[in-house]
């Protein structure tokens, strides 16, 4: 189990530092924490991120859990419908 | 659903194909009926259903192929000899044939899963089934019923954004966030299946699609102008809600044949967008077609149209064409590009130097040889459509408790594929008749001393470039009083009148016209006969009664070979061009001199009523010094026609005229000539009987009072 901290935009602005910073987080057949309390604006090119983040999860055979979502987060993700999806985002 | 053109090509064949399965299926089926222990038979049933089967899967036709599984497997318990083919089966079994038939029409009409009716019906005759299969056996699926069209107003977004939409600080969620400004955003489906493996993915490239479902009221410009930044480098689509439900609702659709009554009883448009659409197509031009307009304007999907108007052209398809595919007896092909080689070297030795007349007449000889051997693949022996009665005359005699004796003689004559299926729905007609009418039942039959089995004839031959078709019983005949009085009582002739028995048993084909004491479902509605006369006049054929009273009656219809040619005679009147159809031409005589307003000439002792095609049509000019009369036949009363000139034989061409001219009696086409002149063709029938009547009128006395 380790845990990923994301702080700040998650945004077409930051994604290409965030990007490698939480894909790199990722090892194989285990559980990563992605804390979202920090984030403060999500845009597609963040939305982008953590879906491909938890896909590439599953291809290693990780759970990748997100957690603590802002309410800055919840929004935006409510705009796509994905506040449900991306599970336990509490 | 819809199928591609080599799709739908291939299932033109299958068609095709299933028609002639079941055709041998129901044959196979009735003639175990009476030998249930044929084998070979039980053999060929099994294998049409096999083969039915078979082919409906190929194309997912799974409504079909269930259905048709359950009496494959029955068929395969009679061939095992599990299950004895009892005429209580074949009893069942046959309308199941009629069944897939109709699904198969179905299918033909582009429905290609079942219907609500079609279910209902399916699961109906299964169940009739399900007491002759050993162990239980449910197959019969409960009925699905349509799904209704959903009445949602809103658009559904399907939304792929430019890869750089990001990098040009265009962020997709923002335009999702403002969708929820117009109405309710229902669903949202993220599709990222763009998104490349983690190292290769470009944080800054947007990889993610939307589709997103908008209830709103809003109109689709105002929800399409929301994207109008990103349009160009985007895939955008916004379609109607439920479009794709209209689309399997028009699909599932009966006939009709404007676009807009489609769109209209569908539900995807309503009248006043209709109005609209018709206004502004109005003020554009009329040339752009309602469809177009409704999809520019955004009032309709352009799914949904294609849907209509593909329904329509189906419409339009099966009214013209009855006949997409043909099958052909391959040796007739050979012989026709056989004839094609020939053709190509008699040309070619045309241009060589020699004697050219010789090689042109050749020419001429070959292509007269290839137009035969051309149409002659339009030919299918009739024995196939009279064959179908044998089911009528069985099942018409269950009903009405009658015993008949079906004889089909001169099955091989062969007539035009397109003829043969338009005269099917008359022949059928004229077979209920006799059986309902004509032939009486056993006890009465007994009673006039005739056998108790009555006896139905079905006969064609070939006579002088038609084929007669032949219905005869031996039945009661037409009663030539009751006919007489009847067509007084109904005003169709007066009182006084002296008619010949031809003449009063030809009253029985006049509009509202029938005997029958007893109106029974199969016929004596009054409705038929006149029915029965309009379709064969329309495949510019006759009909005739022949009867003796208490031995049965012969219908004899009388048809062309074929649609597309007929050898004319080219006459001449002044400038003008007829064609007179050959096989009505008896002689032609020169016009004895006499006074200019007789209408009558002596014909070898005998007076010939004649027909002044001059004046008939009107031409302006003097007539010829020396002017022929084409003496022509039509149901055993000749006319003569004066022309000016007689031009000779001529193979013809038949076009069709216009709608517009469809209303006109006397002409049924026209061809173009040799030197591009049009020459219309004469309808003899109607041309000497509108002139008979006319002269009728003429003659009789002025009434008084």
């Amino acid at each position: 189990m380790s845990t990923v901290e994301l702080e700040g935009e998650l945004t077409i602005h930051t994604a290409a530092t965030q990007g490698p910073h939480l894909l790199g987080a990722l090892e194989e057949k285990s559980t990563l924490r992605v804390r979202l309390a920090g984030v403060t604006e999500l845009d597609t090119a963040g939305l982008q991120l953590l879906l491909l983040a938890r896909r590439e999860g599953q291809r290693l055979g990780s759970t990748v859990e997100f957690r603590d979502a802002s309410a800055e987060v919840r929004a935006a993700l409510a705009v796509v419908h994905l506040d449900g999806a991306l599970e336990a985002l509490s | 659903m819809s199928f591609s053109d080599d799709a739908a090509e291939a299932l033109d064949i299958f068609i095709t194909e299933a028609r002639e399965l079941l055709e041998a299926l129901e044959e196979g089926l009735l003639s175990l009926e009476s030998d249930p222990s044929d084998t070979e038979t039980v053999n060929a049933v099994f294998r049409s259903a096999h083969t039915l089967k078979g082919s409906a899967g190929l194309f997912g036709l799974n409504h079909l192929v269930s259905f048709t599984h359950v009496v494959e497997t029955l068929l395969g318990h009679v061939r095992e000899g599990e299950v004895r083919a009892t005429p209580e089966l074949i009893s069942a079994l046959l309308p199941c044939a009629d069944h897939i038939a109709q699904v198969v029409a179905g299918v033909a009409d582009g429905r290609l899963s079942a219907s609500a009716a079609e279910e209902a019906a399916g699961a109906a005759l299964l169940d009739r089934l399900a007491p002759f299969l050993p162990g239980a056996f449910h197959a019969a699926a409960a009925p699905v019923l349509p799904e209704a069209v959903v009445d949602a107003r809103g658009w559904r977004l399907q939304l792929r954004f430019g890869p750089d939409c990001l990098r040009n600080g265009m962020d997709p969620m923002s335009f999702l966030r403002y969708l929820g400004t117009l109405g309710t955003v229902d669903r949202v489906h993220v599709d990222d299946s763009a998104l490349p493996e983690g190292a290769d993915m470009d944080p800054e490239t947007s990889y993610l699609a939307f589709e997103v479902d908008l209830l709103t009221d809003a109109p689709k410009p105002e929800v399409e102008s929301v994207f109008e930044f990103v349009r160009d480098e985007s895939d955008i689509r916004i379609t109607p809600l439920a479009a794709s439900s209209y689309v399997d609702y028009i699909e599932a659709m009966p006939q009709r044949d404007r676009i807009g009554d489609v769109l209209l009883e569908s539900g995807a448009v309503t009248p006043s967008e209709i109005d609209q659409a018709l206004r502004i197509q109005r003020e554009r031009s009329l040339t752009v077609p309602i469809g177009q307009v409704l999809i520019e304007e955004g009032l309709a999907d352009p799914a949904v149209v294609e849907a209509a108007l593909t329904r329509q052209r189906k419409v339009a398809d099966s009214r013209s064409a009855d006949t997409q595919t043909i099958r052909i007896d391959a040796s007739r092909l050979d012989r026709l590009i056989d004839l094609v080689g020939e053709l190509v070297i008699a040309q070619a030795s045309t241009t060589m130097a020699g004697d050219g007349l010789e090689a042109q007449s050749e020419v001429t000889r070959l292509i007269d040889e290839v137009r035969h051997s051309a149409l002659s693949l339009r030919m299918v022996p009739i024995g196939m459509t009279l064959r179908r009665f044998e089911r009528v005359v069985r099942d018409v005699c269950v009903d009405l408790g009658k015993e008949v004796q079906l004889t089909i003689t001169g099955g091989d004559a062969e007539m035009d594929k397109a003829l043969v299926e338009r005269i099917s729905d008359p022949l059928l007609h004229l077979v209920r008749n006799s059986l309902d009418h004509g032939i009486e039942p056993p006890a009465e039959r007994v009673r006039c001393g005739k056998p108790a089995q009555g006896s139905l004839r079905l006969n064609a031959y070939h006579d002088a470039g038609n084929i007669v078709i032949e219905v005869a019983d031996d039945g009661r005949g037409l009663d030539r009083d009751k006919i007489l009085a009847k067509a007084v009582d109904r005003g169709l002739i007066s009182g006084s009148a002296s008619l010949s028995d031809a003449e009063i048993y030809d009253l029985i084909f006049e509009p509202g016209f029938s005997t029958a004491d007893a109106v029974s479902n199969l016929s004596g509605r009054g409705v038929g006969m006149d029915v029965v006369r309009r379709n064969v006049a329309a495949l510019r054929g006759s009909i005739e009664v022949e009867s003796v009273r208490g031995h049965g009656a012969v219908i004899r219809i009388r048809l062309p070979l074929t649609l597309a040619i007929i050898d004319g005679f080219l006459v001449g009147v002044g400038p003008s061009s007829f064609i007179v159809p050959l096989d009505r031409v008896t002689e032609c005589v020169e016009l004895p001199p006499g006074p200019r307003g007789r209408d009558c000439m002596n014909l070898r002792g005998e007076v010939l009523p004649f027909i002044r095609l001059r004046q008939l049509f009107g031409i302006p000019g003097e007539s010829a010094r020396r002017q022929n009369v084409v003496v022509v036949e039509q149901s055993g009363q000749r006319t003569g026609l004066v022309v000016d000139a007689l031009l000779g034989e001529f193979q013809t061409v038949i076009k069709p005229l216009g709608p517009l001219f469809s209303n006109l009696k006397c002409v049924s086409g026209s061809t173009i000539l040799g030197n591009g002149d049009v020459a219309l063709i004469l309808d003899v029938g109607p041309l000497v009987s509108e002139h008979t009547d006319h002269e009728r009128a003429r003659q009789a006395p002025i009434p008084v009072g």
